[in-house]
């Protein structure tokens, strides 16, 4: 009885659940994120060699959030996480210009995937606290983001460190969510 | 998907990741079998927690890889790893000797600006680029880093002077103490500079003419050595360095020959007042034995006298006129130095061909030369791999190429 009361509830009052993949080369600063946007504060984090998951409860939305390790050799079973994905955050270093280029690729190999062709994307610009790092017009350019065609995106700045862009990004991603069911 | 059979370059990596004192992590040394992460950016091994707060850095003081899970190893990651095959003794070797205790915590260690030579260092190796030191020098014979051998209780250096002469010292008295010593005479005692802090003095005195001293890279001198390779970042290249040298190098020789003549000059007037008072003393003793000519004595000891003066002033005289010679000497071969004083114990001041005056330039003084394996020259083979065979510079030379720091 209580459980129909809550899921009455919950479809009154609009809560819902996603699930959500962050995606993004090795140290883009994923985990961080991820522990960030649940916990509210900045952990030490190892590299990831597998995947973390965590809950985060957010503007009424319940969201599974993915964390997968970024490192070349498992980058290829990123594709095991896609099915019944409704966003994808994609997370940029943008200090590492180096490797810009490659972050292009992966993450047009990404929106290439027939199983994602419905998920939203959000792409954090992160590490703005390092210097030289690239602002949100410089990773746009840089990830190509003005070719993505057909569906929704967005890009943020943000420094996890400092806390700063997380949750405007995820305003955005909650809205839009809300908005796309 | 990986594939089963590794690359190249995972194979190489792994052979370096084998290598002594890679089996344990280069920060906190904890004996793994072996450290499966890399930082690219030093060409070291370290343990996944380590590995966290180097990628917590930035890439740009540390680009952390897997070895395993970054399997695909590409070039340019490649040749920095290569180019470091001492690991991670060769860096904790490093930067030990500048004051950066391997321990020390991961966000100071990697931020120290002897991490950041190191890096530059690296770099300027993986890009074959040659990278000068605070000095540049001629072409110096190669001499192989023994990194293999490294650890942080016997870091060994080697420093090279500009003027060939060359000493090994350990990382407690950093860097050898190369002296020069021009020796003018019985009564021209050279002295060596330990108390010019490394810089070379010349001071004058009336009757004694000491030190013309080069001190190599002595006490301080490796502290200069990296102050110098600031400035030398400002330069457009180390000409001007080879150049100082050589011009102070004719300066100390003409300083040398002008001392030498000074001194036969001195020693034959010296001579010729010692025979006169010989000659008196002999007539007085003389005189004195024949008794009782109280007045006689009074007026030879006169004579005596005025002949001691006449001596006096003559040599005076002589030595005088030897001086103006030594000056003028020493200003024609000083006279493309522009700036070259003669007085006092002021350095070098005024003489980089970059016409920077006013502050001390000490080029010509040491060179610092990194020896490090180069990416053709490795070979899984290589005895480069064997250690005990690094401080063979024979051996060595097969494997290794001299590299020279520029910036």
């Amino acid at each position: 009885m209580g459980i129909l009361f809550t899921r009455m509830l919950s479809s009154l009052f609009g809560n819902r659940e996603a699930r959500i993949l962050v995606l993004g080369l090795d140290n883009a600063g994923k985990t961080t994120i991820l522990y960030r946007l649940q916990m509210g504060e900045v952990v030490s984090t190892i590299p990831t060699i597998g995947f973390n998951v965590e809950t985060v409860q957010y503007n009424n939305i319940k969201l599974q959030v993915w964390d997968l390790g970024g490192q070349t050799s498992i980058r290829p079973y990123w594709r095991c996480y896609f099915p019944n994905t409704q966003a994808i955050i994609y997370v940029v270093d943008s200090s590492d210009t180096d490797r810009l280029v490659t972050a292009k690729d992966e993450f047009h190999a990404i929106l290439e995937e027939e199983e994602l062709k419905g998920a939203v994307v959000l792409v954090y610009a992160n590490k703005q606290d390092l210097p030289g790092a690239l602002d949100d017009a410089a990773i746009t350019e840089a990830l190509e983001l003005h070719k993505i065609k057909n569906r929704q995106w967005a890009i943020f700045k943000t420094s996890a460190l400092k806390g700063e862009g997380l949750f405007e990004g995820l305003d955005w991603l909650s809205n839009t969510l809300k908005s796309g069911s | 998907m990986p594939s089963s059979q590794p690359s190249l370059g995972l194979r190489r990596v792994r052979e370096l990741q084998s290598r002594p004192g890679n089996g344990r992590c280069v920060d906190c040394g904890r004996l793994n079998d072996p450290p499966e992460w890399a930082s690219v950016t030093y060409g070291v091994f370290m343990c996944d927690g380590c590995s966290g707060a180097h990628r917590g850095l930035g890439v740009r003081l540390s680009f952390v890889r897997s070895v395993a899970a970054d399997a695909s190893w590409p070039g340019p990651h490649l040749r920095l790893m290569t180019s470091n095959p001492g690991g991670n003794r060769a860096l904790n070797a490093f930067l030990a000797a500048r004051g950066v205790p391997p321990r020390a915590a991961i966000s100071l260690k990697y931020s120290s600006p002897a991490a950041a030579l190191f890096r530059s260092r690296l770099h300027a190796l993986a890009h074959r680029r040659p990278f000068r030191g605070p000095s540049a020098v001629g072409p110096q014979p190669p001499r192989p880093l023994p990194s293999d051998d490294w650890d942080d209780d016997d870091d060994i250096y080697y420093f090279q002077d500009s003027l060939s002469s060359r000493s090994k010292s350990t990382a407690g008295a950093r860097g050898g103490v190369i002296r020069r010593n021009q020796s003018v005479g019985e009564d021209l005692e050279a002295e060596l500079g330990i108390g010019c802090g490394g810089r070379p003095c010349r001071s004058w005195s009336s009757g004694s003419i000491s030190a013309v001293t080069v001190n190599g890279s002595g006490i301080g001198g490796e502290m200069f050595s990296e102050r110098k390779t600031e400035e030398n970042e400002q330069l457009p290249d180390g000409s001007g360095s080879t150049g100082g040298g050589s011009l102070i190098s004719d300066a100390v020789m003409a300083v040398s020959e002008s001392f030498v003549q000074l001194t036969m000059v001195a020693s034959s007037a010296v001579q010729s007042a010692a025979n006169a008072v010989q000659t008196g003393t002999t007539e007085l003793t003389s005189k004195v034995a024949q008794g009782g000519y109280d007045e006689k004595v009074n007026e030879t000891v006169n004579v005596i006298a005025q002949k001691t003066t006449k001596l006096g002033q003559r040599t005076w005289g002589i030595m005088k006129g030897i001086m103006t010679m030594a000056s003028h000497k020493v200003e024609e071969y000083t006279g493309d130095g522009a700036g070259w004083k003669m007085e006092g114990l002021e350095p070098q001041r005024e003489i980089d061909s970059d016409g920077s005056a006013g502050t001390p330039r000490h080029k010509y003084i040491t060179s610092n030369s990194f020896y490090l394996n180069e990416l053709d020259d490795w070979d899984t083979d290589s005895p480069v791999s064997s250690s005990g065979n690094q401080k063979d510079g024979s051996n060595a030379n097969k494997a290794h190429k001299v590299i020279e720091w520029d910036d």
